[in-house]
């Protein structure tokens, strides 16, 4: 299914008009019409997960539906592919895209990762191997670095692996100690690894060669309610997704706090419970709005 | 001459004192007596056994202004700043606790600060005090069947009434090092009760109410049985070992042994609550030893759930009009502790079930709702009771999202609107 992507005089003013503007240092997110329905019209179901690949691809974990979809962004027009129903993947909950077009999905019921090839087929799962694999792993959040390195947020044990295509732990850095809840994780252009602490709300970095974490910002409890998942942009912006205040956190580089696109709704632009969102190379943003049950999609403008 | 010099000097300094003592330049004699003359009630009062010494020495003044003030009974400052004039450092420079009153200055509440029957002026004696505020404590510790014995001494036996810089609650130590003050670890019953462990390197109070208990070893009220059995090493390595307080494995996995049916109900579901399984696993919420509320839970459930969801618990205090459930603290009423397939960790199949488990919403409601009405403001949702209500609560009466008499309705309805 195609549907245009030129948003009309009527969907601007109302998105405008009920819509929280961004404040502060001039980066401006304007809703545009979500995604809302798959190649033969079927809704989406409470998705929790969207990933942004390379030529316009974009991959979603429709949750409730125990599904894949994948959607093409050329130009203004968004096309929907055929969707992918796997009974290896029975509850996505994340998704990655390779520079190869395949996905990796991490499942909230099997707690495995997942490789897709690009035609929807079931390659085999992703499990952690070599001296640092100590035993099971829980992972919380995947992301995928320049390289197709596939990074695991483990909560298991307070740690972020990185994996190469076969599974083998590459690089581990451990998570500050201490009763914490780690909930979401994004690797920057740099190849820093950034993970999101949704109690004390703030963003933790590990550079390249850290073997630790430290934190970015201080706890930003006064900017969110509790976060659970972020992305950067290749303009050294940070976007954080607060579930519980249904918002986007904007952040620079350095931590500091740039604004917040609130509002808790149903209209377009207003978002509930965001669980997952990613950039598209075409300055968009595009947010698992999971309790209105489609993709939302803001453009980036500075 | 110098001596000359050094008698003026004596007798200008005793001027200016006395000056600085009698600021109101009240008549000779006059100090504190002058109150007397009104304030005949005072009387009485400096016949108790224990006077404040500036009441004692007739320095009303010192303390209140006689002609006018900005503060209530006439004092000549804020109280705490009347009081920590003469009555500074109660507080260390890093506390690791202050008695609430103390840190907000509310001295009167404990101290009476003209005479009292009780030293330091105290307002009550013992426990009495104590339980003004600490009375569901006293009354445990009273009523408990196995008293702890510095309990019985009093309060101060183990807390600063002011402030702490050893430890939480006022402790005049820290636990272990306030126990082992009486408990000596290396005498062989100790050891032998606690199964060779060093447990003098752990918290006492993990297993142990310090208040008093109906379990003999004062265990809090639920213990968990090995603990009761006294099979420390169910879970526990070896006490031989290098690390002896370490568990056989991690998290949720040294639990699965015996809650087999719980662990893997989580594991098989879903949707997880995290923290069930992450390293630390069940001892985020439980303790393993033995704990004062049901289910071993660390906390009641209220602040338990709070710990984490701390905004929800903010949200939930600036509502206005507040779900029982929520404003109870009975989280696990509608949200399932461990794990469901169902979103927002609901143990029903789904919303209408979960709030019908309390309304009977079809008798008072004939709105439509159910898997088969859809949402006309997103045709990928349906209709339920969370469409219109906020769970926790909201400004609104029946906690809608919107306010009934005007907006909710016609988000959906936009036809009727005005």
């Amino acid at each position: 299914m195609t549907r245009r992507f030129v948003p009309t005089c009527l969907t601007l003013a109302l998105a405008a008009a009920l819509a929280v503007p961004l404040v502060a240092e001039g980066v401006r997110l304007r809703p545009q019409p979500g995604i809302y329905y798959d190649d033969s019209g079927g809704g989406l179901n409470h998705p929790e997960g969207v990933a942004c690949g390379g030529a316009g691809l974009v991959a979603v974990a429709d949750t409730g539906n125990g599904r894949l979809l994948s959607y093409r962004i050329e130009g203004e027009t968004i096309t929907a592919q055929p969707e992918i129903r796997l009974s290896q993947l029975p509850h996505p909950i994340a998704v990655a895209v390779t520079s190869k077009g395949e996905l990796l999905a991490l499942d909230g019921r099997l707690r495995r990762v997942a490789r897709v090839s690009g035609s929807g087929e079931f390659v085999g799962y992703i499990e952690p191997v070599g001296d640092n694999a100590r035993g099971p792993t829980v992972p919380r959040a995947i992301a995928l670095d320049g390289n197709d390195a596939l990074h695991v947020l483990d909560i298991f044990h307070s740690r972020v692996i990185v994996l190469d295509a076969g599974g083998a732990i590459v690089r581990q850095v451990s998570l500050p100690a201490g009763r914490r809840s780690y909930s979401g994780l994004t690797v920057a252009g740099d190849g820093g690894i950034l993970v999101v602490e949704s109690v004390e709300r703030r963003v933790y970095v590990a550079k390249k060669d850290d073997k630790t974490f430290s934190p970015l910002t201080g706890p930003m409890k006064d900017d969110m309610a509790f976060p659970t998942a972020l992305a950067t942009d290749d303009r050294g912006h940070l976007f954080v997704a607060d579930e519980y205040g249904s918002g986007i956190v904007i952040l620079g580089s350095d931590g500091s706090f740039r604004g917040r696109q609130s509002g808790g709704g149903w209209t377009e632009g207003l978002l509930r419970y965001p669980s997952g969102l990613c950039v598209a190379g075409q300055g968009l943003l595009l947010v698992a709005d999971r309790e209105n049950s489609r993709i939302s999609v803001f453009s980036v403008t500075e | 001459m110098v001596v000359l010099l050094s008698l003026a000097a004596i007798v200008t300094l005793a001027a200016s004192t006395a000056r600085a003592q009698d600021k109101f330049r009240l008549k000779p004699g006059a100090r504190g007596k002058i109150c007397l003359q009104c304030h005949t009630a005072f009387e009485e009062g400096l016949q108790l056994p224990f006077v404040h010494t500036p009441v004692k020495e007739g320095a009303c003044a010192d303390c209140h202004n006689p002609h006018a003030s900005s503060h209530g009974k006439l004092l000549a400052a804020e109280p705490k700043d009347i009081c920590s004039n003469c009555h500074s450092g109660l507080i260390p420079e890093k506390p690791a606790s202050v008695h609430p009153p103390v840190a907000a200055g509310r001295c009167i509440e404990c101290h009476d600060p003209h005479a009292s029957q009780n030293k330091n002026n105290l307002r009550a004696g013992g426990e009495a005090l104590c339980g003004t505020c600490h009375g569901d404590i006293v009354a445990h510790a009273s009523g408990s069947r196995f008293k702890h014995s510095p309990v019985e001494k009093g309060c101060l036996s183990c807390h600063d009434p002011h402030a702490s810089d050893a430890g939480g609650s006022l402790l005049k130590k820290d636990v272990p090092v306030l126990c082992l003050g009486c408990h000596r670890s290396e005498q062989p019953a100790f050891a032998a009760a606690h199964r060779n462990y060093p447990v003098a390197n752990a918290r006492c109070t993990s297993c142990h109410d310090p208040h008093g208990s109906d379990n003999a070893g004062l265990l809090w009220a639920d213990v968990h049985p090995p603990l009761a059995n006294r099979m420390c090493n169910q879970c526990h390595v070896d006490p031989s070992s290098p690390d002896p307080l370490e568990t056989k494995r991690q998290g949720f996995e040294v639990c699965r042994g015996c809650h087999a049916d719980v662990v893997n109900g989580i594991v098989t579901s879903n949707r997880v609550h995290w923290p069930a399984i992450d390293g630390t696993g069940c001892l985020n919420c439980h303790n393993p030893h033995a704990a004062k509320e049901p289910s071993l839970l660390r906390e009641p459930v209220k602040p338990l759930c709070g710990s984490c969801h701390q905004a929800t618990l903010e949200n939930l205090d600036k509502t206005a009009v507040k779900h029982p459930p929520a404003e109870q603290g009975e989280c696990i009423t509608c949200h399932s502790p461990h794990a469901s397939d169902t979103g927002f960790l609901l143990p029903a199949p789904n919303v209408i079930e979960m709030c019908g488990t309390c309304h009977d919403w079809q008798r008072h409601s004939t709105h439509p709702i159910g898997e088969k009405v859809v949402d006309p403001r997103n045709k990928n949702l349906t209709l339920n009771c969370i469409s219109c209500h906020e769970p926790h609560g909201s400004p609104h009466k029946s906690f809608t999202h919107l306010n009934p008499d005007a907006d909710l309705c016609v988000q959906c309805h936009a036809g009727k609107g005005r």
